[in-house]
């Protein structure tokens, strides 16, 4: 309901507006961290065969002394349970959390945001359906249902994509949903019509302008939550089976006995870096909607 | 209120059943059923050889021989277990026991064997004898078709009720005693060094996934622990099978109380502190916002003590907004925590959830989560419900 009271940034603006994001960004300590944090995982993603010592997905033969082994000069990480480089496959890993984190939330953003601002222009009907969809969707208990799409559309990548904006676009529906229904009824949108805008024009250019902030920050916490989902779902050990993925390394670890042999070396990596790009994100997140609209401010971090 | 009700519970009702619809659709044509099982079975054993008979009395086990509509409707309602009023449409098909095969032979001489029409089908007789629940909507949810094979699911879920439960309620007990006043406080003191650090640590914990907390706590209290000497954790399970020594505590009995403590710590401390995470900021954002409101100027202005000002006047209606966040915890309490639980190997209801769709243990995970909708639409009623006492301006309507 906040979120219907809450004011709409008043800048129409958008150029400078978004210079004053950016600019705001930089100056607080939290959306720094957060920004050096993601650029090291974006680094690491990006340029991981030049970073990495070995190839994670190459063939290993496993010997008993090289299965578990501890830290050393050759493996600074220390090997798995199939007796390879635990680094390597912890800067690979990074490439599938990024990868399920941008699409996902892409195509979250764009769907939600579509229908929100659909709904709450038109209103009416649509709006009430909308809800109606939304409401059902919030009903439904989140994982078991993630658990059931993931192992009946199979285990595959793009599967958890598909299943993660199945279960998400809802809620950037909702919050775009209540931001326009209160800028539709702002003053400059009712000059517009009266002046004979076509409803195109005003979405395009009354409108937009001033959900794309929120639906910008929303789109960090949808990565956030992807992401969580994705490594969530591999450590259950339905993720996808041809990938190194965090989740999964920490599923065949916890799976294959590195707890007893108290292999840390096996765990901490890929448990920290989830830990690490999610906080990256939900810090990006939580500043860029503290400018954009400060009275939200609250409703996060639930 | 009486019309508000009466409208509420019929919508939840039909909620209900759309849910019941699609999570009984979805987990019936995920891939990997009992008959998938049973021909993997054959095809990698050769052992015991896999007859009809066998796909037969399976396809029986699980009704998979007959349609699914019909199948629905005797899981719903228990309707129908034989002709109707005991006489009429006794030869009616509603299922297929055995598919017909068809031999097509391509143009270029490759044979394939397709599945068509019904060699021997399944009439509304052949049902009479046949075992059937009452239906989930008298609250029978059938026998459970894997994991405790043909106990009633009710059992099954009754035995595992308790652990969930008791780890959930508590957890969620502490969480509540403990973030409420790390939010008050640090709404009350905001901007100092306290602050400063619960933030941090609710940010922290809000990225930390509870598998990642849980691997943790156990390599730390467990592994790392006992190779160092030092008192240890029990590592997993609710109750021990063997007695165990821990340094300087001695000897613990296993299923002695202090063995129940001791594992219950780890799964509790792990999901307490995540909880406390999300809460305590939540508590912190609304009591910021009563703070600033007029009366509490108001109150402190007429000399009120501050305690009481914050304690009386200000706590009160910030609690307001919580009562959301609570809504979810009835459908908690007993979905319990899949991965929290998993991670654990404690024998609740969300590690059960898992169990059941890895084995396709059909009735078992469809109550679950038929439960845990309806608990969740109760959770939002009440929510609503307690709103209007909390808040006598808002009216249901």
């Amino acid at each position: 309901m906040a979120q219907v009271l809450s004011q709409a940034p008043t800048s129409v603006d958008t150029e400078a507006g978004w210079r004053t994001i950016w600019r705001q960004l930089r100056r607080s300590p939290m959306g720094l961290a957060g920004l050096c944090m993601l650029a090291v995982v974006l680094f690491m993603a990006i340029f991981a065969p030049w970073v990495a010592p070995y190839d994670p997905y190459a063939p290993v033969r496993a010997r008993i002394d090289t299965i578990y082994a501890p830290p050393s000069a050759e493996h600074p990480l220390g090997t798995d349970d199939g007796g390879k480089d635990v680094l390597s496959a912890f800067i690979f890993g990074a490439r599938v959390s990024l990868i399920v984190g941008f699409v996902a939330s892409a195509i979250t953003v764009l769907i939600g945001g579509l229908v929100g601002i659909v709904a709450g222009y038109y209103g009416g009907r649509v709006g009430g359906a909308l809800m109606g969809v939304t409401n059902i969707f919030l009903v439904i208990p989140d994982l078991p249902l993630y658990v059931v799409l993931v192992s009946l559309l199979g285990p595959s990548i793009w599967n958890i994509i598909l299943a993660i904006i199945l279960l998400s676009w809802t809620g950037t529906a909702r919050l775009v949903y209540a931001q326009v229904l209160s800028i539709r009824e702002r003053q400059f949108v009712t000059r517009a019509r009266a002046i004979g805008a076509s409803s195109g024009y005003i979405i395009r250019k009354h409108i937009l302008p001033l959900v794309l902030p929120i639906i910008l920050a929303q789109n960090a916490l949808v990565i956030s939550i992807a992401i969580l989902s994705e490594s969530g779902l591999a450590f259950l050990g339905l993720g996808d089976p041809s990938l190194i993925s965090w989740g999964t390394m920490l599923n065949f670890a916890f799976g294959r006995g590195a707890v007893s042999v108290g292999a840390w070396w096996a765990l901490l990596p890929p448990g920290l870096g989830i830990v690490w790009v999610v906080l990256g994100w939900t810090l990006l997140g939580y500043v860029i909607e503290d400018i954009v609209n400060p009275r939200a401010r609250t409703h996060h971090l639930m | 209120m009486a019309a508000f009700l009466v409208r509420r519970l019929l919508q939840m009702f039909l909620v209900t059943i759309v849910a019941a619809i699609c999570s009984y659709t979805l987990l019936y044509i995920s891939p990997g059923g009992p008959i998938d099982q049973l021909l993997g079975e054959r095809q990698n054993g050769g052992v015991n050889r896999i007859n009809q008979d066998d796909i037969l009395r399976v396809k029986q086990r699980f009704e998979l021989d007959i349609y699914a509509p019909v199948r629905f409707s005797r899981w719903l309602i228990g309707w129908p277990t034989g002709p109707i009023l005991g006489s009429i449409g006794a030869d009616w098909t509603v299922g297929c026991a055995i598919p017909g095969q068809v031999r097509l032979r391509y143009p270029d001489g490759r044979t394939e064997i397709v599945e068509e029409g019904c060699d021997q089908p399944v009439t509304l007789a052949d049902l009479e004898g046949r075992k059937s629940s009452r239906g989930v909507f008298f609250l029978d949810f059938g026998v459970s078709q894997v994991i405790l094979r043909d106990r009633p699911v009710i059992d099954l879920i009754g035995t595992r009720l308790p652990y969930t439960l008791y780890l959930m309620g508590g957890s969620t007990l502490l969480a509540l005693v403990i973030a409420v006043p790390i939010g008050v406080y640090s709404a009350v003191k905001q901007y100092s060094r306290f602050d400063y650090t619960m933030t941090t640590i609710a940010f922290v914990g809000s990225s930390l996934p509870s598998f990642v907390f849980g691997i943790f706590a156990i390599l730390i209290f467990s592994v790392l622990a006992k190779q160092a000497g030092l008192p240890y954790l029990p590592s997993g399970d609710a109750v021990g099978i063997r007695d165990y020594a821990i340094p300087l505590l001695g000897t613990i009995e296993a299923g002695s109380f202090f063995d129940r403590f001791l594992r219950f710590l780890m799964p509790c401390g792990v999901l307490t502190f995540i909880s406390i995470a999300g809460w305590s900021r939540f508590v912190r954002g609304s009591m910021l916002e009563v703070l600033s409101q007029d009366y509490v100027r108001t109150a402190r202005a007429k000399g009120v003590k501050e305690s009481a000002v914050v304690l009386k006047h200000a706590l009160r209606n910030s609690l307001i907004p919580f009562i959301t966040l609570l809504a979810g915890v009835l459908a908690t309490l007993f979905g319990g925590a899949l991965i929290t639980e998993t991670v654990f190997n404690w024998p609740g209801l969300g590690r059960l959830y898992i169990d059941a769709l890895g084995r396709s243990d059909y009735n078992v995970a469809n109550a679950l989560l038929l439960i845990n909708v309806v608990l969740l639409l109760i959770g939002i009623l009440i929510t609503d419900i307690l709103y209007t006492i909390v808040d006598p301006r808002i009216r249901l309507g």
